[in-house]
């Protein structure tokens, strides 16, 4: 926008890195959107690679830096390669090192320290940078993430309320979209979820995230076509797309269609080899006939968690469900939610826990914790199966009914292997 | 293949240095907002044969949009206020008086196949059509605090958003058949207008990019190629915008709905004679969490984005402020003033590389233009016929033009801009190189049109090509 300035911009940039104070701002103000207008239509592996041609010939200017450290970030994002986000770390270190003032590297350590699940410190850096610059929607948007995370919902609204009362965007937006499908408001989440794709990002992965999303609140909500058009439409922005990917198989899955579904999380896992995936394949070759493919899928599970524990990671809700889930090792699965539970306290981690419990035979924990993760009436299909199952085994076979016919009639093929549990389950209890 | 020792590879990687995965609802955080983004304003009294007492608004948004990028190509944004904002009292203080919207609604047509136009399309309605857009407009008139809403034209037909120019086999005679059409003339004498056009901007991007690469002998012109109208580009420059196409969204009105005493004014010196405008982008907040006590779902508008002078204060703001800036009003903008009455541009640039001389800070000249950050139009002065414009506007001899008479596409605003930065509005320093300065590129790399919407129908997706460098250059648009 405002082309001419912007060319100004880059002449003022790259002549002139050596100004200082008030010229110096102007000339990253500048560069700032010289290089975001010229690299808007560039893949990430541009960016790096231009941001990295930068940072070499002018290692002084701080904005290069930040400019590739947010470049590493939303590597991450696309490809889940988490060495990436060591390379921003260090650089953002860097530039806070020399000069603890830095906005844009402020901010993008608050990003960091919610990719490493440091949600207390994400909280602490997002209300430092929120007395800095109240009017900057970025900082309530980490703000609200990082309380989101940790079950603080009430002040999660309060700071996505201001984030897009400052900048309706599709960052804004697809916060809010997501909080009505927390509150059991599933319609207006798909309307605000939309106006998030309406607003577009120049980065072409942001609306794909937006349509992904929107993908899986209508599958919970048993919209298959629906779902299945969303993530069709992610990979139109952003082919090859993993969780696309992995939807799209998804509703393939709850059409029976396992020829499909196999196709496309396999897709997905040669993308990202998340465990999720490797537990839908398990769960899709079952279901087609082919154990012995459906071993190597688990045999795959099992070394993901043993590099984990190598690792010296003790939290990690996704396996925990997909122990529970499957009936496998549930000491370990309990083990990971429990701790999950200390770094974080949000519904998904209480249900995590709750599930656990259930397959540990806590029933009274699990019912503890499953209240706790059903406060908002989330219209999740596992959190009524979950709840139903829970109900059933403390004897209150009324509620049970309740929640596994809520669970049906959201997505009566809300997953390719518990919602015949559910159904038979159902069936038991009439 | 897919080998079980390569998944274990990438699952290491994955693990090395972090958490596994363990995933967390990492939403995205922008740094730039595509579809609000306002790239250029223009405002001028029409020179359109015969609408003299009309005045023109039109905006543009999203720049460098490739012509063949199918197959649903470029849309104006579902949730996006496009706004035009016309100050014309209290001394232009950036306050708005009158505001017209555009707001969008995306259309659908069934669709037998994959794409969102099919066959040789005879017109804008045509069936092959299967993507479009119609949109509403809404007068605002703060004064008297109505409102009108206007959907149809004035024989009763949506407004339509003009589709692509595909090409020759799918969109023929493209202005004849498209763009023209997709003028639609209000019952109030309004006409209005949104769709693909081709860039106005014109410039030797390239060159600036490049470190100030100039090519000679910009950025110092010599007289032989200072003193046309508007045809010709020195023959070494490179228009870098040449064969892109943008989104116009114009509107005409006449001058006597945007003047304070509804009239068209004749002395330049009554104030009822000088209206200030800018663009601006808005988006509808929505309640993150309702309740009992505050169950609105969809509240009000809020600007997101504003453009007034081409030389935008803007890029100025620094991070920090930037939401701010974008949600201010140009009446604000005196707090902004320390960042733009000292320019970079003028002390680091022209007078730190190229030995100029330039004026001292604080510039009020260019403050007088861009506090608040409205484009200014004097309409008391007539509009240049096509023929006769000068795209030096007042710095050559035609007033009609950026900054007093508002902005024309025929305006190089760069190289009033370069000559404005060495002051030459300044007693003193309009004498060369400073008013000699400049970047090569004269004119648009096509013709613009002398009727409205006057920006150049949009070039071919068919006829664009990236090859050799010619990006479309010299293209024929309208094919």
């Amino acid at each position: 926008m405002k082309k001419l300035l912007l060319t100004f911009a880059f002449v003022t940039g790259a002549a002139f890195a050596q100004t200082s104070g008030a010229s110096d701002r102007l000339a990253q103000a500048y560069q700032d959107r010289i290089l975001t207008e010229s690299t808007a239509s560039m893949k990430t592996d541009d960016h790096i690679s231009m941001y990295e041609t930068l940072v070499k010939a002018q290692p002084e200017v701080a904005h290069y830096k930040n400019l590739l450290a947010g470049a590493y970030i939303q590597k991450v994002r696309e490809s889940m390669d988490f060495s990436y986000l060591e390379r921003a770390s260090q650089i953002v270190n860097t530039v806070l090192s020399e000069d603890l003032k830095n906005y844009e590297a402020a901010r993008l350590r608050t990003e960091i320290a919610l990719e490493r699940h440091d949600f207390k410190k994400a909280v602490e850096y997002s209300l430092a940078l929120t007395e800095w610059s109240p009017s900057d929607s970025w900082n309530w948007g980490t703000l609200g993430d990082a309380y989101t995370e940790l079950g603080d919902y009430d002040k999660a609204a309060e700071a996505y309320q201001k984030m897009v009362s400052i900048r309706p965007d599709l960052s804004s937006y697809n916060r809010a979209a997501w909080f009505r499908f927390i509150y059991n408001d599933p319609d207006n989440a798909v309307k605000i979820m939309t106006m998030a794709i309406s607003a577009g990002s120049s980065m072409a992965e942001n609306t794909a995230w937006c349509e992904v999303e929107l993908g899986k609140i209508l599958l919970k909500g048993g919209k298959v076509k629906d779902a299945e058009q969303a993530y069709r439409a992610a990979l139109r922005y952003f082919p090859n797309y993993h969780p696309a990917l992995a939807g799209l198989a998804q509703t393939a899955a709850a059409e029976g269609d396992w020829k499909s579904a196999v196709f496309n999380m396999k897709a997905a896992q040669a993308a990202t080899p998340l465990p999720d995936y490797a537990a839908a394949l398990y769960d899709y070759y079952t279901a087609s006939g082919d154990t012995s493919a459906a071993d190597r899928q688990k045999e795959m599970i099992f070394v993901i968690d043993r590099i984990g524990q190598a690792a010296q990671e003790k939290a990690n809700r996704n396996i925990s469900i997909i122990y529970s889930d499957h009936d496998w090792n549930p000491a370990r699965a309990l083990e990971l939610a429990k701790t999950e539970l200390e770094v974080r306290g949000d519904i998904y981690t209480y249900d995590a826990l709750a599930w656990a419990l259930y397959k540990n035979k806590d029933y009274d924990g699990a019912d503890q914790a499953m209240k706790k993760a059903m406060q908002f009436k989330t219209p999740e299909p596992a959190f009524y199966y979950h709840a139903g199952l829970i109900a059933s085994s403390l004897g209150r076979k009324h509620e049970a009914r309740e929640m596994l016919q809520k669970a049906l009639e959201l997505n009566p093929h809300f997953d390719a292997r518990q919602a015949s549990v559910a159904a038979r389950s159902l069936k038991e209890l009439s | 293949m897919y080998t079980k020792a390569r998944q274990i590879t990438v699952l290491a990687a994955l693990c090395c240095g972090s958490v596994f995965a363990a995933s967390h609802r990492n939403g995205p955080l922008l740094l730039e907002d595509q579809t609000a983004n306002l790239n250029d304003l223009y405002v001028f009294r029409s020179y359109e044969t015969g609408r003299s007492n009309y005045l023109v608004m039109s905006m543009s948004v999203q720049g460098f949009q490739n012509p063949d990028n199918g197959p649903s190509y470029y849309k104006f944004s579902d949730s996006v206020l496009y706004r035009f904002n016309v100050n014309n009292q209290r001394g232009l203080d950036g306050n708005p008086d009158i505001q017209i919207d555009f707001v969008f609604q995306t259309q659908l047509r069934p669709n037998p196949t994959f794409v969102s136009y099919f066959g040789a399309l005879k017109g804008i309605d045509d069936p092959g059509i299967f993507l479009y857009q119609t949109y509403v407009v809404v007068i605002r008139n703060l004064a008297t605090n109505t409102a009108t809403y206007i959907y149809t034209d004035q024989n009763g037909h949506a407004l339509s958003v003009a589709p692509p120019n595909l090409g020759p086999k799918s969109t023929p005679a493209y202005e004849t058949t498209f763009g023209h059409p997709s003028v639609f003339t209000l019952s109030n004498g309004m006409r209005v207008f949104a769709g693909p056009r081709d860039d106005a901007f014109y410039f030797d991007s390239g060159a600036t990019f490049d470190t100030l690469n100039f090519r000679a002998p910009a950025p110092v012109i010599p007289a032989s190629a200072d003193t046309n109208t508007g045809g010709g580009t020195y023959p070494n420059a490179v228009d870098g915008f040449a064969g892109y196409n943008i989104s116009l969204i114009a509107v005409e009105v006449p001058i006597s709905m945007v003047t304070s005493d509804g009239t068209v004014p004749t002395d330049t010196t009554k104030p009822d004679a000088h209206i200030g405008v800018w663009a601006s982008t808005h988006r509808q907040i929505v309640t993150v969490r309702p309740s009992p006590s505050d169950p609105i779902s969809y509240g009000q508008y809020v600007q997101v984005d504003r453009v007034g002078n081409p030389l935008t204060v803007e890029a100025l703001i620094p991070l920090p402020m930037k939401d701010y800036w974008n949600r201010s009003a140009p009446a604000q903008d005196q707090q902004f003033a320390q960042y733009i009455g000292n320019p970079f541009f003028a002390t680091g640039v022209l007078n730190g590389v190229f030995g100029l001389k330039v004026p001292p800070a604080p510039r009020n000249d260019l403050l007088g233009v861009f506090v608040p950050d409205i484009t200014r139009v004097d309409l008391t002065i007539p509009p240049t016929p096509a023929a006769s414009q000068n795209r030096l506007g007042p710095l050559g001899g035609d007033n009609a033009g950026w900054p007093f008479g508002g902005r024309r596409p025929i305006d190089d605003v760069v190289d009033i801009g370069f000559r404005a930065l060495a002051g030459v509005l300044v007693n003193g320093y309009g004498v060369a190189p400073n008013n000699q300065l400049g970047d090569g590129v004269n004119s648009n790399d096509v013709p613009l049109q002398n009727v409205f919407p006057f920006h150049a129908a949009p070039h071919a997706g068919y006829l664009h090509s990236q090859e050799n460098g010619t990006n479309g250059k010299g293209t024929a648009t309208g094919q």
